[in-house]
């Protein structure tokens, strides 16, 4: 597979590293870290930051006993922690939803829900018409490519969009496209199918 | 005494004269499969009391490194917003982690305190926003590579940290501004800039500017 082309830009990879980014974001982040060496090299780079911001703090002193305490629990079994990479069919999907011939949508929930991470099914060719977005938008490329004003965004490639930019995605005539995407919530729930059918019809 | 199979070196580092606590450091190679026992005088390396947990899971070695760790890490949580009680009880499962998970750690691939904070990280967005992270972060954290068969833990590790140090040291205090706001607030870049009155793109730039001067100083970890 070759690595991607798009990549989240360096204050992304930094919220990631430092714990801001809310899940759904960081969800579609770490789909684009799977495939792309060059920033799972940046992430490391700044966790190995994170290490030396932590070993900077002032000591702050634990209460007496609570290492003895850690030391009884050191034959204790722990909590299982699951050890995996994150792919796209490890994140907890509902029912495909269909929305136009070829295209479907299919929601997660992650963390508290107040944002929204799906999977977008395009078909092959298609063309959308011009739409903005509300909030910010983040999508990594699982499965074929489209094509829009800043370039083609084949699978593993990362988009971030924001309020103000309108673009007008189009379907590589070769397959399919599934796109993982995380939003925030329109402030209304209605609006988003909307902008699907608005995205298709026009409108 | 240090064992037969160990050489070893001591290394002055700018990072130590500036710290002043160590004297000196002293950087284990381990060759072949020769348990680890180091001179623990003056106060051994973490990288050192990693290895002899994953080794030989050594219970002295889990107890120098939870004193040498765990107050940071209540440190580092307090400023995340985390109430005394509960940080001491989160960074009290963050080492616990350390010695269930040892097996997960990579010496080639990062530090120890790189390795904790990534831990304390999961288990503070995991506890303060009641989610698990352990989808959205899983990959870099309990990435199950092939840990090496037989560990040839050079002075890289050490080194490394020693030149993250030295990078962010050298960072204009601007960029050092932004990147302490990161690491030592919940907050996203978009915030910060809202914080510092300053430009999206200001604080965006700032941060690039840091990443790429920090991976030109400490080369890429892969």
């Amino acid at each position: 597979m070759t690595t991607p082309n798009h990549h989240p830009a360096p204050a992304v990879l930094s919220d990631y590293v430092s714990g801001a980014l809310r899940p759904a974001f960081a969800t579609v982040v770490a789909a684009h870290l799977e495939s792309c060496p060059h920033c799972r090299a940046a992430v490391q780079t700044l966790e190995a930051l994170g290490g030396a911001m932590i070993e900077d703090l002032a000591p702050v002193s634990l209460s007496e006993g609570r290492i003895e305490q850690a030391m009884a629990a050191l034959d204790q079994a722990g909590p299982e922690v699951e050890a995996h990479a994150v792919t796209a069919d490890r994140i907890p999907f509902g029912p495909e939803r269909w929305l136009a011939p070829g295209m479907s949508i299919r929601k997660a929930k992650v963390g508290n829900g107040e944002d929204l991470l799906y999977l977008l099914r395009l078909p092959a060719g298609q063309k959308t018409v011009p739409h903005g977005h509300v909030g910010t938008e983040f999508t990594t490329v699982l499965k074929g490519a489209y094509v829009d004003g800043e370039g083609r965004f084949a699978a593993g490639d990362f988009c971030e969009m924001s309020n103000d930019i309108e673009h007008q995605p189009h379907v590589d005539r070769g397959g399919e496209c599934l796109c993982l995407i995380a939003s925030e919530k329109p402030m209304r729930q209605f609006t988003r199918l909307g902008r699907f059918v608005h995205m298709i019809t026009g409108v | 005494m240090i064992a037969q199979a160990l050489s070893y070196e001591t290394v002055q580092s700018r990072r130590i004269e500036r710290q002043g606590r160590r004297s000196a450091r002293v950087i284990l190679r381990v060759v072949g499969e020769t348990a680890v026992i180091a001179e623990a005088e003056p106060v051994e390396d973490a990288c050192a009391l990693m290895l002899r947990i994953t080794q030989a899971r050594d219970k002295a070695a889990f107890r120098a490194l939870f004193q040498m760790l765990a107050p940071k890490v209540k440190a580092y949580l307090i400023r995340h917003g985390a109430p005394p009680a509960q940080a001491e009880d989160l960074a009290q499962e963050t080492l616990l982690t350390v010695w269930r998970k040892a097996e997960y750690f990579d010496p080639r691939k990062a530090s120890v305190a790189a390795w904790v904070f990534t831990i304390a990280r999961n288990l503070r967005i995991d506890a303060l926003r009641r989610e698990r992270s352990a989808m959205s972060y899983a990959l870099s954290v309990l990435e199950p590579d092939q840990a090496p068969d037989n560990p040839e833990i050079e002075s890289s590790t050490a080194e490394r940290e020693g030149r993250v140090r030295d990078a962010m040291q050298s960072l204009p205090r601007e960029q050092l501004e932004v990147i302490r706001l990161s690491f030592y607030s919940d907050k996203a870049h978009a915030e910060i800039a809202h914080e510092l009155s300053l430009p999206l793109g200001t604080v965006k730039s700032r941060l690039r500017l840091a990443l790429a001067r920090l991976r030109g100083m400490v080369g890429d970890l892969a």
